[in-house]
């Protein structure tokens, strides 16, 4: 490889570095000020890229000018976020898992949104500099990628100096390690996370405004960045100058292995370095500190519990139930019945997950790639090994349960960490599926998959579905309903609650959360194959990161730690798109708007409301 | 200087602090003495602005000030060094010295405190590029109170400024204590190291459970009975 | 039993209506409106739309009455869009989904129902199940890219290619395609690499081409993906001969990459560059209802509504299965003849009809052959 190729790739890596590091530097600010990951933060750089391109095009502005306007523009986007959003839940010492929701439901919404002002499709910069290369160092490079470097380090050494010269940056800095003596000497705590958030949103729109001409400008630009944002954070201790480092040296290394290995196991290894480098470095010495469900209103015992005291209430309740159910499936038409089937699956996968989730309280942002290894496994045994469904489906269970259980060291992580390190998991699976063609067919999916059969009799209605799929829910929720309420169950709670002190009451912490988890993953592992049986043809876009947001969403909606909780959570968000759809563009920020409302005023989901109303009822009545 | 009536301080249900009535005379020291969780580091919070009473009143300098937040309690002129140094483990020695003077809106005052700090504490010069987290113990406690008074306090409240520290430092961190009062500083004390803390004390209140249960002269509760068994070890 | 009482229900409620009164045809469509490839779910619905408009505005027996679904890229949403238009709205026929594995699992669900679904999308295996039920309205992946290999190949004169592929069904269809394509005629691409969806920066790959010595690159995928990259090439200093399938033949590839992609050559069904009076008419008036150029989409589902249109009128009778065998009836040029000309499709469902070589030439398309 001849200097002028190397020396291409590695400008390249730092412009591309460069944009990491600011990005991520927004992650380390607000994670050290807050304990939060601001999911939103992608956005952030979204927005830069549209509003750099409205003044680019509708202002005479030169590129630096419009660079300034942006970080300013989003950074007080940050406050007004801050204020209006995030810190009404901030306040009420929500449980973190509450806040990240609402940051996911912030960055659905203002992605719609963004889609509404500034439409579908993505939009290419105007072109800004001559295209003739520039002489630097006796390599040819182009003007845009000099003045994207330079904008870029420039913003990181103003920062730099702000934070190392400044009493305002001396003062944040103290105050993101201990925030109670900051105070003592006048650190207005409040402020102080008014001004990481200005900071982080200002890095990210500036950030936005740098790729976009590189890129274009479109309402999925964020994503694409964030995730190895927060791996250049974690690589540089989310400190600031170590993040920076971390950044540019994530870009580099990152383009050098496309252009000299393969670009096919590039993400692979950059998500599995990632994981690497949590496993190692971020392992909590402590085992106190803040549990993710702080502060929830966890649903210690549900409805079911309630009446448990009324024999005859309990009675008619399930009578009840049987009977709506019964109802829905004589004269609910094919296509509520189809999205509620959809629905029902997805809520087997949720018990699981509120089992790991609510009950554990382990983050788990990679609950999807279970639900995929289940309907891959399910799909591959009956069509490559003719096993019979009845069987397939359990081993399919088993097989997600085995995977949880390779996975299951990176529950030493915390809060979090964890979160982060089940997402690049999630990630890496996906990434398995699409190259591992020998196994899944790679990207191309696998169709044809055949429907239930017992013993020659194939299912094929829907009704029939929905009588499966109730059963295997029913059976699945019963399971774990024994499970959480023998002593294992109580066991889980107490490490959810105080992990140091459960350890000191002689519960193998370690052991129980490997557990929950395995079990969880196996509830997947069947909601998996069962969908896999049900649309017939699955392929690796299925199991994404989204997928899995989608059904940590279904835990919080539904109540953290209530089973019947779960359920309604994964009917609701499951069902909410369908009913949405008359909304058309705006669909996604009601969506969006729903989460955070939910996240300020319902954070004990549906299932607290539905015990509060069954407790009234109850009151009403005596 | 500081008067505080009647107060009572509770975390939610837990009511720590019941009804505590305490008074610093100006230039003089004053122990606050007790055993662990009696509630005296939850005084010096509630001093500082960190917590809020539920009941009661703080005065200084005839000003009321309970309630109001902390950055306007240093403004005022109270500083603490808090309970185990914490000092800012991840800034270097200068920045730390620089937090102290925060509030202040004269640079150059704050500029000059911190050159007396050194001067005061020449070892906090030599070290004041590291980062506080990598200084020992004792140096730490320099630090902190060198930060505090930076500040430029009227009132220094002192938290457990003994404990962790070998005997020798302890020693020193005394002497100390001696010189900033002749510089004319008022001090309120909190120990558990009785001995230490009456020594230097013009005054001393005892603290059990959130209620004052003595209060004299410091040479009297150094004689008291009861002081001697549970605080002494005599 | 539910299938039974609805198609009764359907049949007594045009019965009432034969008299006299214009009876109407309810065509399903699904696709991306929302979402990154709403664009393309634009040409879907426009120009069902267009076709249908000026079928109503005839007057005459019938009326198109289209009834759109969302799916957002999403296929599970495809499936439930798909359901509630059979079940619920009884659509005669589904036009859709535009993305190739969402109209891979729409299949089934049309074969069930016994509805005719007409789809665009590209992917191999969408016609290969086995379903009656399915026409492909479009190009497959295998037509186009022998095809594109063979003009660059023959007229072109390329010997070196690279190719450099997004990590979906599409983008694999067409690549492995493109390779067979290769192989067939004794070659093989000296770079074949696959590339995450999601990712923007390709100075990697591209320095892998560079130093391959291929002189053409066939990039598949969504187009903002050839876009990006023949932009990024260009930065790098690199020329080469840009190659691209139908993906790329919205007219955002050319606005996206503006001057950077000037040479690419593509294939396409339908392009307004063609002098045909006829067609250009039709271009005329797409551009005066929706602000921009029609493209082979947008063809492909005029040309779709009509067919439907025309197997209602030739046998008197609003019916899934009579659309069905319409279209299967279409072996032999003539029966059914369109925009795009003359509408053919094989035993599978697979439509073949001459795609255009272009080049683009100053932002604007030109014809090198047909």
């Amino acid at each position: 490889m001849d200097i002028q190729t190397l020396g291409q790739l590695v400008l390249s890596g730092l412009t591309i570095g460069c944009v990491y590091s600011l990005v991520g530097l927004g992650f380390a600010l607000t994670l050290r000020a807050t304990e939060l990951i601001n999911f939103a933060q992608g956005e952030m750089v979204m927005l830069g890229s549209f509003i750099g391109l409205t003044l680019l095009t509708t202002t005479g502005l030169p590129y630096a000018a419009v660079f300034v306007l942006v970080a300013i523009a989003v950074g007080l986007v940050g406050v007004l976020l801050e204020r209006t959003i995030l810190r009404p839940i901030l306040d009420r010492r929500a449980p973190l898992l509450n806040l990240l929701i609402a940051t996911l439901g912030l960055s659905i919404a203002l992605q719609a949104l963004a889609i509404i002002v500034w439409g579908r499709e993505p939009v290419a910069y105007p072109r800004l500099f001559s295209d003739e290369p520039v002489m630097v160092l006796g390599l040819r490079v182009q003007a845009l990628n000099l003045w994207i470097l330079g904008l870029g380090l420039g913003v990181m050494a103003a920062l730099h100096w702000f934070f190392q010269h400044t009493m305002t940056g001396v003062s944040w800095r103290a105050a993101s390690l201990d925030p109670a003596t900051a105070a003592l000497f006048g650190v207005n705590r409040r402020r102080n996370v008014a001004l990481t958030f200005a900071i982080s949103a200002a890095v990210g729109g500036a950030a936005g405004v740098l790729i976009a001409p590189l890129f274009f400008a479109s309402f999925g630009i964020g994503h694409s960045v964030i995730v190895k944002a927060f791996a250049a954070g974690a690589i540089g201790g989310f400190g600031i100058v170590g993040t920076m480092l971390g950044g540019l040296a994530l870009g580099v290394i990152e383009t050098l292995a496309a252009g000299i290995v393969s670009s096919d196991y590039k993400n692979v290894i950059t998500y599995s370095a990632l994981l690497v480098i949590l496993m190692v470095f971020y392992r909590p010495t402590a085992r106190a500190g803040r549990s993710i469900t702080e502060g929830a209103k966890v649903v210690a015992s549900d409805v079911v519990d309630l009446m448990s005291g009324d024999r005859r209430r309990a009675a008619l309740l399930v009578a009840g139930g049987a009977a709506l159910w019964l109802a829905f499936l004589l004269l609910a038409d094919t296509y509520a019945l189809r999205i509620t089937n959809m629905a029902l699956i997805a809520a087997i996968a949720v018990l699981g997950l509120q089992l790991v989730v609510g009950y554990t309280g382990q983050f788990s942002f990679g609950h999807a790639a279970f639900y995929g290894v289940g309907a891959y496994a399910s799909t591959l045994l009956t069509m490559k090994l003719g096993v019979p469904f009845v069987l397939a489906v359990p081993l399919a269970g088993a097989t997600a349960a085995l995977a949880g259980l390779l996975v299951a060291p990176v529950l030493r992580l915390s809060g979090h960490f964890l979160a982060i390190a089940t997402l690049a998991m999630g990630e890496i699976v996906q990434l398995l599926m699409l190259n591992w063609k020998w196994l899944t067919n790679g990207a191309y999916g696998i169709y044809g998959i055949p429907l239930p059969s017992f013993a020659g009799w194939e299912l094929e209605s829907e009704e029939g579905f929905f009588v499966l799929i109730s059963g295997v829910l029913a059976l699945v929720y019963l399971l774990l309903r024994r499970l959480t309420r023998s002593r294992f169950g109580r066991s889980l709670v107490a490490v959810r609650e105080n992990e140091l002190a459960a350890m000191s009451s002689g519960i193998r912490a370690d052991r129980q959360k490997i557990t929950a988890f395995v079990v969880g993953s196996a509830c997947a592992g069947v909601a998996g194959a069962l969908y896999a049986h049900y649309i017939a043809y699955i392929s690796p876009e299925s199991f994404s990161f989204l997928a899995s947001v989608q059904m940590v969403t279904m835990v919080v909606i539904g109540g953290l730690g209530s089973l019947p909780g779960g359920i309604v959570g994964a009917l609701a968000v499951a069902l909410l798109p369908e009913m949405l759809r008359a909304l058309a563009d705006y669909r996604l920020v009601v969506y969006g708007g729903l989460l955070i409302l939910f996240m300020m005023f319902l954070p004990g989901g549906l299932a607290d409301i539905g015990r509060r109303a069954w407790r009234l009822a109850a009151r009403v009545r005596a | 200087m500081l008067t505080i009536t009647d107060l009572s301080v509770a975390y939610g249900p837990i009511e720590v602090l019941k009804g505590v009535s305490l008074e610093v005379a100006e230039g003089a020291i004053v122990a606050l003495i007790g055993g662990n969780g009696a509630g005296k580091t939850t005084t010096l919070n509630t001093i500082s602005g960190l917590l809020r009473p539920v009941r009661g009143e703080i005065r200084f300098a005839g000003a009321r000030v309970d309630g109001t937040p902390p950055e306007r309690i240093v403004a005022a002129g109270i500083a603490q060094v808090p309970e185990g140094r914490k000092v800012f483990r991840n800034l270097t020695v200068h920045e730390c010295l620089l937090m102290g003077g925060l509030v202040r809106r004269d640079r150059a005052g704050v500029a000059a405190d911190v050159e007396r700090m050194y001067g005061l504490f020449p070892r906090l010069r030599e070290r004041h590029r590291q980062l506080a987290g990598t200084l020992s113990g004792g140096e730490q406690q320099m630090l902190a109170f060198g930060r505090a008074l930076v500040a430029r306090p009227r009132l220094l409240l002192l938290d457990e400024p003994s404990m962790g520290l070998a005997p020798k430092i302890v020693a020193d961190i005394a002497r100390l204590i001696a010189d900033i009062r002749r510089d004319g500083m008022t001090i309120l004390l909190v120990e558990q190291n009785a001995a230490m803390a009456l020594a230097l004390a013009d005054r001393g209140y005892v603290l059990e459970a959130g209620r004052i249960v003595l209060e004299a002269d410091a040479k009297s509760l150094l004689e008291d009975e009861r002081v001697k068994r549970a605080y002494l070890g005599l | 039993m539910r299938v039974l009482l609805a198609a009764s229900a359907v049949a007594f409620g045009l019965g009432a209506s034969a008299a006299g009164a214009q009876q109407v045809i309810k065509i399903g469509v699904v696709g991306p409106m929302t979402g990154a490839f709403a664009a393309v779910g634009q040409s879907e619905i426009t120009g069902a739309e267009m076709r249908a408009k000026e079928i109503n505005a005839a007057g005459g027996k019938y009326k198109i009455e289209l009834v759109t679904e969302d799916d957002a890229s999403n296929c599970d949403q495809t499936v439930n869009a798909t359901v509630k238009l059979i079940t619920k709205d009884n659509v005669v026929a589904v036009l859709g989904a535009m993305n190739s594995p969402c109209a891979l699992a729409m299949v089934p669900i049309t074969r069930r129902y016994k509805t005719p679904q007409f789809t665009a999308g590209v992917g191999t295996s969408i016609t290969k199940q086995g379903s009656d039920y399915v026409f492909r309205i479009a190009v497959g992946s295998i037509g186009q890219t022998r095809e594109l290999a063979a003009f660059a190949i023959d007229k072109l004169g390329q010997s070196k290619f690279a190719v450099i592929y997004s990590d979906d069904e599409y983008g694999a269809s067409m690549a492995n395609g493109f390779k067979d394509a290769l192989a067939a005629r004794g070659m093989q691409p000296l770079v074949f690499d696959s590339v995450p969806r999601a990712d923007q920066d390709f100075t990697g790959q591209l320095t892998k081409i560079k130093a391959s010595g291929a002189t053409a690159l066939f990039t598949t995928g969504a187009f903002t993906f050839s876009a990006l990259m023949a932009k990024q090439a260009k930065q790098l200093g690199m020329s080469l001969q840009l190659l691209g399938d139908t993906g790329n033949a919205s007219p955002k590839y050319i606005e996206l990459g503006g001057d950077a992609v000037e040479g690419a050559v593509l294939v396409e069904p339908y392009t307004p560059a063609d002098p045909d009076p006829k067609l250009q008419a039709f271009t005329a008036k797409y551009k005066q209802q929706y602000g921009r150029d029609p493209d082979g989409w947008v063809a492909e589902h005029y040309d779709a509504v009509e067919m439907i249109h025309q197997a209602v009128l030739k046998s008197g009778k609003i019916d899934r299965q009579t659309v069905r065998d319409f279209a299967a009836s279409l072996k032999a040029p003539g029966t059914f003849r369109g925009i795009l000309g003359d509408w053919t499709f094989d035993a599978t469902g697979d439509a073949s009809f001459n795609l255009y070589k272009v080049q683009i030439k100053g932002g604007q398309k030109v014809i090198l052959a047909r």
